[in-house]
């Protein structure tokens, strides 16, 4: 027994023994093995990957994207970046290669989660799996990759915390998490002195500044933006990170002022503190950090100067401190900078003229200034010397001035803006020098004259904005020269003439924007037969005249049309019914004819449409219920026939209808009830019969109702009472019957007009219309209304007009408020009315009791003048019956004029 | 990877170069007041600031020149606070905000408003003073600032305002004493109810904010 054990034990160890030297071959071949396999469970596998074949396991050394270590002939860097690789490390066996130092699998999309075994590489030193599709959180046996210097994990979907085991990697000098969903771990332990590279750019990162980072010292690189890190930039960070070369923190919400310390970082290049919440001053010691060439702190709250002392900075290449509150002048020190390409202080509160020492930076390629307070003209000393610039951008501030001609000088520029300033003068021609053009803002410049033949030399000019100023003249053919031409918007100017033919040539063209000016003539017949991304058609306010161009929506990508106040008549273009963008159609104000009963489909976005004041007939379709984003629909003032469909009682966002001054017969549908949001109703001027319908009382939000001028009949509905907005109710000219319900006295928001008169309403005029204390105008004229005036309308103090004429009105007129100065043509034909009023029977005195009291001397006063004028009056007749005779021939007019009407 | 392709393009959002609006400064006004104003129920949703003017927007007036003329928002839900802006407002003969829940202080530059008939603000939050200002509505004839918690006394230089002819204050909190000359020897007593006035003004005797 003891003899077979030695046999096993010794043969056990021979066998071991005999294991070792093969141990380092076969780990060759399971290294090369392991590769084939995984690269066989690859989706998708790059051309070079064809080398790796189990034909040849035993050139390993020699397969494309693998370095072997040439002592153990075993791999020591896998390079797989960027080779399109599709697929996962799950099925990568990682155990073989012992010996590997380098894994690069940058750019490609490898997905999943990132192995726990990747932590059995314990050589690794580089590990790159930047730019795939990792997702999941980071495992912590990463942290068993104790010889690890660089680890980029950059630009996945990681996610989770941070594993604060990373700490525990003491070689890391570059730690790139950037660009993933990583929060929070407890930075209270973590501690990587050696790093020298570090970002958590764009992670969920909520904390205050981690505290570690002030401890590496070596760092030159840090990049913390687009987090949501909190709390104020460290003190510590100025005193210990001496070495930083790049500090990004943007797009935080770092709070505070910025420490006068910064200057200790002495060696920094990259200064990038934008979109935080940063306040204070911009300490004056930035110019001592003479290194600098990016400096970025827009968007935060910095206030004050801009120092000075940034003209020390020599290096300077980027300024950009836009969107803050600086209220300083722009510091002529600024010209010493010499190697500015980039200069943007927009958007703050900076005031004074523009140092002409400026001119100095010659190698500025973008300078942006708008947004600002400046002032002063535009030197041409300033403009001739910026002779780099591709985007000039002094917009919204005060200057002026003529715009200098050296603007030609400036022939790389692709942006210039200097709209909302107040120049004067006209648009220099040598701006047909700058050929590299794209965009071009002259609007609201105050600028007057023709537009210069040299501006049609723009052809690389995409956007034309020259709107709002005194330019005058024609539109040349030469305008079809601007082939690329995207936006041309001259509205609100005093450009005259026809509209050149070969306009309809831009076929890039998705903005055109004529209105208010005063062109005249037709426009092209074939603009927009071209033009398929044409969106946008504004050519309101002209005397254009003619068709609109029937292929103007031909592209149907029309989104705007209007061409309100011209002159334009026949039809509409048959292809507005297939523009399913439309959002805002403006006809109205024209002569346009035409039936357009079909002239609209459904067009689900249309918000916005008047057709009003032109000659259309046909009826109004009942597509118009499907439109139903319409919040405004007009079409008064045309010929319109056929009765109102109720289908428009199903547009939910319906504020406006207007569909007066029209042939419309039949009813009021019920169903216009519904109309919740419905502020303006107008059916005036129609044939329309029947009741007011009851259930329009639904419409709480009413504040204008018109239904005066057309045939209805029946009572007021008492139910008008509870329009709580109503400040204009007219249902006069219609045969309305029955009394005056005592409710529309509760309309207290009643102020413009109420309107009642024309109609068959009898019975009282109620004391609690007298409740209509901000009515201004009241009309119940031309009714069968009987009783008295209550007294109580005398409270009505805001009335400015009334009329209770044509009625059959009794009993004395008030006297008090309103009544006090009232004017007999209010009451006239009102046979039973006396009152104080001229031209109304003086009213008995039935109260004996009051008489009685009469002063003597009052009853005198009274009595004597008006026998006195009787007597007179009795004279003058007698004296007119004998003259009557001759003036005869004139009986008329000398009527009239006494009836003045 | 997804996660930077959009970073990307908020960025390039960011940088783009935003083109100017077509606007006028009445349009402006109108934009600056709704953007003070908390508007629940949308009554201001048409207020576009990419319109060429606001004469299309609801519950706004213009007249043929497309100056606004009249403000309709009376009984609209709103809240929030009104700004020197609406002074820039210089043809607008109606100023209808009444029943609201507006606060804050009533703008002195609404005294700009030379054509102002109807200033009606009653029922809502205003508080401070009347500004002294209104003094230069010469064209005003209707002036209701009832039920808000306005302070201070009854400026006395609206005295002057002759076309006046409706004036409440009632329920506020103003002090002194109640004017008697020019238009206001007319307005009844009710238009003073409910506030820490003293009565008519003896002149002569009292100082008109006496009391405040």
């Amino acid at each position: 027994m003891a003899a077979s054990q030695k046999l096993y034990a010794a043969l056990f160890h021979v066998l071991l023994l005999s294991l070792f030297p093969l141990k380092a071959k076969s780990s060759a071949r399971t290294q090369a093995e392991a590769l084939v396999q995984w690269r066989d469970t690859l989706s998708s596998s790059p051309p070079p990957l064809t080398s790796w074949s189990r034909s040849d396991l035993h050139n390993l050394c020699r397969w494309s994207a693998v370095s072997c270590n040439p002592t153990s002939r075993t791999v020591s860097r896998i390079n797989l970046y960027s080779l399109s690789i599709t697929g996962t490390l799950a099925r990568f066996n990682f155990t073989p290669f012992t010996d590997l130092t380098r894994f690069d699998i940058q750019n490609n999309s490898v997905s999943g989660t990132i192995p726990s075994a990747i932590g059995s590489l314990s050589k690794l030193n580089y590990l790159d799996l930047s730019v795939n599709l990792f997702e999941g959180s980071i495992p912590v046996q990463i942290s068993r990759l104790t010889e690890l210097q660089y680890l980029s994990l950059y630009n996945n979907s990681l996610s989770g915390a941070i594993p604060f085991q990373l700490a525990s990697l003491p070689k890391v000098r570059h730690l790139d998490l950037g660009a993933n969903y990583l929060e929070n771990p407890d930075w209270s332990k973590f501690s990587m002195p050696s790093l020298e590279y570090l970002s958590f750019f764009l992670n969920e990162l909520t904390s205050e500044f981690p505290g570690f980072i002030t401890n590496c010292r070596n760092l030159t690189f840090l990049d913390l933006s687009l987090n949501n890190f909190t709390g104020q930039i460290p003190e510590l960070l100025y005193t210990n990170l001496g070495k930083l070369e790049t500090l990004i923190l943007s797009t935080n919400l770092f709070q505070g002022p910025l420490s006068p310390n910064i200057s200790k970082l002495s060696n920094l290049k990259n200064l990038s503190l934008q979109n935080n919440l940063l306040s204070g001053q911009i300490p004056e010691s930035i110019g001592l950090i003479s290194d600098l060439q990016i400096v970025e702190l827009f968007t935060n709250s910095f206030q004050g100067n801009i120092p000075s002392s940034i003209g020390q900075l020599k290096h300077l290449e980027k300024l950009d401190l836009r969107m803050n509150a600086l209220n300083s002048t722009i510091p002529p020190e600024l010209g010493h900078c010499t190697n500015l390409s980039y200069l943007a202080l927009a958007d703050n509160q900076l005031s004074g003229e523009l140092p002409l020492s400026l001119s100095s930076l010659s190698k500025l390629t973008d300078m942006d200034l708008s947004e600002n307070y400046l002032t002063g003209k535009i030197s041409p000393t300033l403009i001739s010397n910026w002779t780099e610039l591709t985007s000039l951008q002094v917009q919204n501030n005060f200057f002026y001035g003529y715009i200098p001609p050296e603007i030609g000088k400036l022939t790389r520029l692709q942006y210039l803006f200097l709209y909302n300033n107040t120049f004067s003068g006209s648009i220099p021609p040598e701006i047909g020098n700058l050929k590299e053009l794209s965009n071009l803002d002259l609007s609201g410049t105050h600028i007057s004259g023709p537009l210069p033949p040299t501006l049609w030399d723009l052809t690389n000019l995409q956007i034309l904005n020259l709107f709002r100023n005194n330019i005058n003249g024609k539109i040349p053919p030469q305008v079809g020269n601007l082939k690329m031409l995207k936006t041309l918007d001259l509205n609100t100017n005093q450009l005259h003439g026809e509209l050149p033919q070969t306009i309809s040539n831009i076929t890039s063209l998705t903005y055109i924007s004529l209105f208010s000016n005063n062109f005249s003539g037709s426009i092209p017949s074939d603009l927009g037969k071209y033009m398929p991304s044409l969106k946008y058609a504004i050519f309101s306010n002209n005397s254009f005249s003619g068709e609109v161009p029937p292929e103007l929506c031909s592209g149907l990508s029309l989104q705007q049309f209007t061409v309100n106040s011209n002159n334009f008549t026949g039809s509409l273009p048959t292809c507005l019914k297939n523009c399913l963008e439309l959002t805002r159609v403006r006809l109205d104000e024209n002569r346009f004819t035409g039936n357009i009963t079909d002239a609209f489909g459904v067009l689900p976005n249309l918000v916005y449409v008047a057709l009003s004041d032109n000659q259309f007939i046909g009826e109004i379709s009942p597509d118009w219920g499907e439109c139903k984003n319409l919040t405004n629909l007009m079409m008064d003032g045309n010929r319109i026939s056929g009765e109102i469909p109720p289908e428009l009682g199903k547009l939910p966002e319906l504020q406006r209808l207007s569909l007066g001054s029209n042939d419309l017969t039949g009813r009021i549908p019920a169903a216009l009830g519904s109309l919740s949001m419905l502020f303006h109703l107008d059916l005036s001027n129609n044939h329309l019969i029947g009741e007011v319908p009851r259930n329009l009382t639904s419409l709480q939000g009413l504040q204008y109702l018109d239904l005066s001028n057309n045939k209805l009949t029946g009572n007021i509905p008492k139910e008008l009472g509870s329009y709580e907005k109503l400040s204009r109710l007219d249902l006069s000219h219609n045969n309305l019957s029955g009394d005056i319900p005592f409710e529309l006295g509760n309309l207290n928001s009643l102020q413009y007009l109420l309107d009642l008169s024309s109609n068959s309403l009898s019975g009282a005029i109620l004391q609690n219309l007298g409740k209509l204390s901000q009515l201004e105008i009241l009309n119940v004229s031309h009714n069968h209304l009987s009783g008295r005036i209550p007294a109580s309308l005398s409270s009505m103090v805001s009335l400015s007009s009334y009329d209770f004429s044509y009625n059959e009105l009794t009993g004395p007129l008030p006297t008090e408020g309103v009544f006090q100065n009232a004017s007999a043509r209010s009451f006239v034909e009102n046979p039973g009315l006396c009152g104080k009023a001229e031209g109304l029977s003086q009213c008995p005195t039935t109260d004996s009791s009051k008489s009685s009291k009469v002063n003597k001397k009052v009853l005198i006063g009274v009595v004597v003048p008006v026998c006195g004028l009787l007597v007179i009056a009795t004279i003058f007749a007698v004296l007119l019956c004998f003259r009557k005779i001759k003036i005869v021939t004139n009986g008329e007019s000398s009527n009239s004029v006494i009836w003045e009407r | 990877m997804a996660h930077l392709y959009l970073l990307s393009v908020f960025l390039s959002l960011l940088l783009s170069i935003s083109p100017s609006l077509s606007s006028n400064s009445e349009g402006n006004a109108l934009h600056a007041l709704r953007s003070r104003l908390v508007d629940p129920t949308n009554a201001l949703q048409s207020w576009d600031p990419a319109l060429v003017n606001p004469c299309t927007w609801f519950h706004v007036v213009c007249d043929s020149n497309s100056h606004v003329t009249r403000l309709d928002l009376g009984n609209s839900n709103i809240s929030g606070t009104l700004g020197p802006e609406l002074g820039q407002l210089k043809h607008l003969k109606y100023l209808e905000l009444y029943r609201n829940d507006i606060g804050g202080k009533i703008p002195k530059e609404l005294g700009n408003l030379k054509n102002l008939v109807s200033m009606d603000m009653y029922g809502n939050k205003f508080e401070g003073e009347i500004p002294k200002s209104f003094a230069k509505l010469k064209s005003l004839i209707f002036l209701r600032l009832n039920n808000n918690k306005l302070s201070g006394s009854i400026p006395r230089e609206l005295t002057t305002l002759k076309e006046l002819k409706v004036f409440d204050v009632s329920n506020n909190d103003l002090c002194g004493t109640i004017p008697v000359d020019g238009p206001f020897s007319s307005f009844p007593m009710e238009s003073f109810v409910n506030n820490r006035l003293n009565g008519p003004e003896l002149k002569g005797l009292v100082p008109y904010d006496f009391g405040c």
